[in-house]
């Protein structure tokens, strides 16, 4: 594994207070030099101070604007903030943060714009509810069919991006149905996407933003969004730069001082004193 | 017609969204100055001419509405945008705060 790129972790959290320190600790376990991003979806509970208690990077919105603003919220700063991989992981403990490491491998290996991690390529036993599995299968096949590709797990929130992923998803991404949605947009915009098997845990806390009773529908509602999607106008496709380093914020002023803005207000602040 | 004129002098309607009120109260002084049309146009389409101007009232609704759908998208974009650059910028100016208050603590 490249230990020189940089790597950010985006947990998108909304009223997650149960797991959220869990996740962070067991994300930073194995993945020390990694940074971890959480995104506060407007929570009501204290995702936000517990995040930060632990150590990561908080962005707090000021009210919940979903899951899709969210996710992007955390990919325009690692866009601005130089990241090389963003992973995306869910902060209610589903996923395994020992798994991060395998889709970075492979996002690196492989040389592949997006890995998605799923949860039904091997078929081990992920106890899910038979009419969700059905659906699944269904809605797979039609989007492995638009995508032209096998795909298994469509609607997989843990996946590693890199960078010319990350300038895409900066600028557009999608905020009905996010996941699904955003495979069909990579795929008209020439990215390529590999899936890899991961495990997962059953939920600790918190809600799925799906109920088994509602999948029907939400199939539904998201095959729409698909179609819709497919009709629009394709966005801009892959840059023919080898590495896009343009618009990278220079973060250095916060770490050294010494020759910054942090210095004149330090003075002034100085001056006033005495 | 004077209603939309006195919100636009009065500055509680943007002239940028006041174009299609504007333009379908012409088209109604067009109708009652010339109420004849109204006739013409109902023996064009074979309708009475009650239904005709139900008809023309409703594509006149229709049409706002949906300039309705597509600023309110266009806003809900924007807005989605500022909370985004927010958090960020708010995320940068915490970790500026700590510096400044570490650096002026050192001194």
């Amino acid at each position: 594994m490249a230990n020189n790129s940089r790597i950010l972790i985006i947990i998108p959290a909304y009223n997650e207070e149960d797991t959220v320190g869990q996740v962070i600790e067991k994300t930073r376990q194995s993945l020390p030099h990694a940074d971890i991003l959480v995104i506060n979806d407007g929570s009501s509970d204290s995702t936000s101070a517990i995040s930060k208690r632990h150590g990561a990077k908080v962005l707090d919105f000021p009210y919940n604007m979903g899951i899709g603003a969210a996710m992007q919220a955390g990919y325009k700063f690692a866009y601005k903030m130089g990241y090389d991989i963003a992973v995306q992981c869910d902060a209610d403990g589903q996923h395994r943060p020992a798994q991060i490491k395998k889709l970075i491998d492979t996002l690196i290996n492989n040389d592949v714009d997006l890995v998605l991690g799923s949860r039904y390529l091997e078929t081990r036993r992920f106890r899910s509810s038979v009419s969700r599995r059905m659906g699944m299968l269904i809605f797979s096949n039609i989007l492995s069919f638009i995508v032209g590709q096998k795909l298994t797990d469509t609607t997989s929130g843990f996946r590693a991006a890199n960078r010319e992923v990350i300038r895409t998803f900066s600028m557009y991404y999608p905020s009905d149905y996010p996941e699904p949605e955003a495979l069909v947009l990579l795929h008209r915009g020439g990215y390529t996407i590999k899936e890899i098997s991961i495990n997962m845990n059953s939920r600790k806390g918190g809600y799925s933003s799906i109920t088994a009773s509602k999948s029907v529908y939400y199939m539904i509602k998201v095959m729409l969004a698909i179609f819709i999607d497919l009709c629009k106008k394709p966005i801009t496709t892959k840059s023919p730069k080898t590495k896009d380093e343009g618009n990278v914020e220079d973060t250095n002023y916060i770490r050294n001082g010494e020759h910054s803005a942090v210095d004149d207000c330090v003075r002034a602040y100085q001056n006033e004193k005495a | 017609m004077t209603i939309v004129f006195e919100l636009i002098r009065t500055r509680r309607l943007k002239e940028e969204y006041s174009l299609l009120w504007l333009l379908s109260g012409v088209v109604i002084l067009i109708f009652s100055i010339f109420p004849k049309m109204l006739d013409l146009i109902s023996r064009i389409m074979g309708t009475y001419y009650l239904t005709t101007m139900l008809i023309i009232s409703f594509l006149f609704l229709l049409l706002i509405v949906l300039h309705f759908s597509t600023v309110i998208s266009q806003l809900s974009k924007k807005n989605k945008e500022l909370t985004q650059e927010l958090s960020i910028m708010d995320y940068k100016f915490r970790e500026l705060d700590k510096q400044f208050h570490d650096l002026v603590d050192k001194l």
